[in-house]
């Protein structure tokens, strides 16, 4: 008897390892969990419980894991995305939202809205072993590709500051439009996207410089960029006009607007470069948006306020 | 003298962080009321920007610098004589939405800081379906707000509000 129940139990959790592909963790704000997407079919095939409200989202393909900010619940969750697991909440300030994890896996950075900080958790630990201050209400938070700088936005200060990580200190201070919130680095590492909620704008900060060479104007309220490198173009969320704003990079101008559902939030590039989806939160969905035509190709339910916000593409 | 520079300093810095931040999840509300009475009517019953004072008993005032035009600015007085500023944001002339959004945010009147909202009007054959629904943000600024000042009392609040609009809208076309 017990014997049957242990070889059931080992056959059940076989078969809910994640096969090889590609995946979109989206965060549902209103179900407190975590849906997974398997983009070769489109369709939620696991949800993993989280924290309160879960908002911000981070993944490593290295170590199988997201990163998720919980700012109700003022934790981290940690999940084991093989495996469809939660393994950890771990306490995290007043109020993490934007959440990014170093290339190498190894340390996982947390914004807390509230207590203006971003926290260093390690990833192999999991314990925050430190933290920097920064500016009013920081929100996002993206790495370079070579692991050296974060770049963060804050919000209530209309900067950008640009933080050296082995040194853990602010390098740079850069002004950029009303109310920074979602940040993205182009794959070369060579420029930082900034969405300007209030100012509808989007600034372009060359990383040599430090400087904002460009801003181009968007649809109301952008709060999350993708970057297309590829096409050499940006994808950017615009919450209060349900759309997606496509600008061109070669000659910094929006070029198109996708509808997609309402209050659009987290956004993401498929590593084939080939999709970007969308989640949006007042619709409880993600749309797929073909970048060949710049056409919305399907939607997918997910739960309740999907928002993913941050990097939620992982690829196994 | 110096003293006091360092302290209007200080203040200087910590206004803008005490205005600007708001609660780190959104809030959605949304309501809708199915109206015996076609479209155009129940149109012509809400779509002037001020003619909230006249379908929503929670409205007493309503004033406007620029009518229905893209940006108009109408400040509304609510029944407890708190007000409230709010922008135009879209208006649809084929008689289907308006999108409006709070630009002065105002404790007393609602707890909540940034709120964007559309009211859309659509044929159901021959009946009509009123949606109105919106999204905002608390106004607390700070980790645990107090139970007047919670996501849950706000979003309370507010729901009255556009449940009484409704419900007073279905009673006029009616």
């Amino acid at each position: 008897m017990s014997c049957k129940f242990i070889i059931n139990g080992l056959l059940f959790v076989g078969s809910l390892q994640i096969q090889a592909g590609t995946f979109a963790l989206i965060t549902n704000q209103g179900s407190d969990n975590v849906s997974i997407i398997d983009l070769d079919q489109n369709q939620v095939i696991a949800t993993v419980p989280s924290g309160h409200r879960p908002a911000g989202i981070a993944v490593s393909n290295i170590d199988h894991r997201a990163y998720v900010t919980n700012p109700e619940s003022k934790d981290v969750s940690v999940i084991d995305i093989k495996n469809r697991l939660l393994i950890k909440n771990i306490q995290a300030g007043d109020g993490p939202v934007g959440i990014a994890v170093h290339p190498d896996g190894r340390e996982v950075y947390i914004a807390d809205w509230y207590k203006h900080l971003i926290y260093i958790l390690d990833a192999r630990e999991l314990v925050i072993t430190s933290s920097i201050p920064v500016g009013h209400s920081p929100s996002g938070i993206a790495v370079t590709p070579d692991g050296l700088s974060m770049y963060i936005t804050n919000r209530d200060d209309n900067n950008v500051m640009h933080i050296n990580i082995p040194e853990r200190k602010i390098v740079a201070t850069i002004m950029v439009g009303k109310a920074p919130f979602g940040i993205t680095i182009a794959d070369s590492g060579e420029q930082i996207y900034v969405a300007n909620v209030q100012s509808s704008d989007v600034s372009i900060i060359d990383r040599r410089t430090d400087a904002v060479i460009q801003t181009v104007a968007v649809g109301l309220f952008p709060y999350a960029i993708a970057h297309d490198q590829s096409g050499n173009r940006l994808l950017v969320t615009n919450q209060r006009d349900n759309d997606v704003s496509v600008i061109d990079l070669a000659s910094f101008m929006e070029i198109k607007r996708i509808t997609v559902g309402e209050y659009p939030e987290g956004i993401d590039i498929h590593p084939s470069k080939e999709f970007v989806y969308v989640a949006s939160w007042f619709d409880d969905k993600v749309s797929v948006i073909d970048l060949k035509t710049l056409e919305v190709i399907d939607e997918i339910e997910t739960g309740k306020g999907s928002r993913a916000y941050g990097k939620f593409m992982y690829t196994d | 003298m110096v003293k006091f520079f360092k302290l209007g300093l200080i203040a200087l810095l910590l206004i803008p962080a005490l205005t600007l931040a708001h609660g780190p999840s959104r809030v959605k509300v949304d309501h809708q009321i199915e109206i015996n009475a076609p479209a155009d009517k129940v149109w012509g019953i809400v779509s002037d920007f001020c003619s909230i004072k006249d379908w929503n008993p929670a409205v007493t005032e309503c004033e406007s610098d620029n009518g229905n035009q893209p940006d108009s600015v109408r400040v509304i007085t609510l029944e407890n004589g708190q007000k409230m500023k709010e922008k135009l944001v879209k208006f649809n002339t084929e008689g289907t939405m308006y999108q409006y959004m709070l630009i002065e945010p105002n404790v007393d009147a609602f707890p909540i800081n940034t709120h964007g909202a559309t009211i859309s009007v659509k044929d159901a054959g021959g009946k009509t379906v009123v949606e109105w629904k919106g999204a905002f943000y608390r106004s607390f600024p700070g980790p645990t707000p107090p139970p007047e000042l919670t996501d849950e009392a706000a979003e309370k609040a507010l729901s009255a509000f556009y449940k009484a609009g409704l419900e007073n809208i279905k009673k006029l076309a009616e």
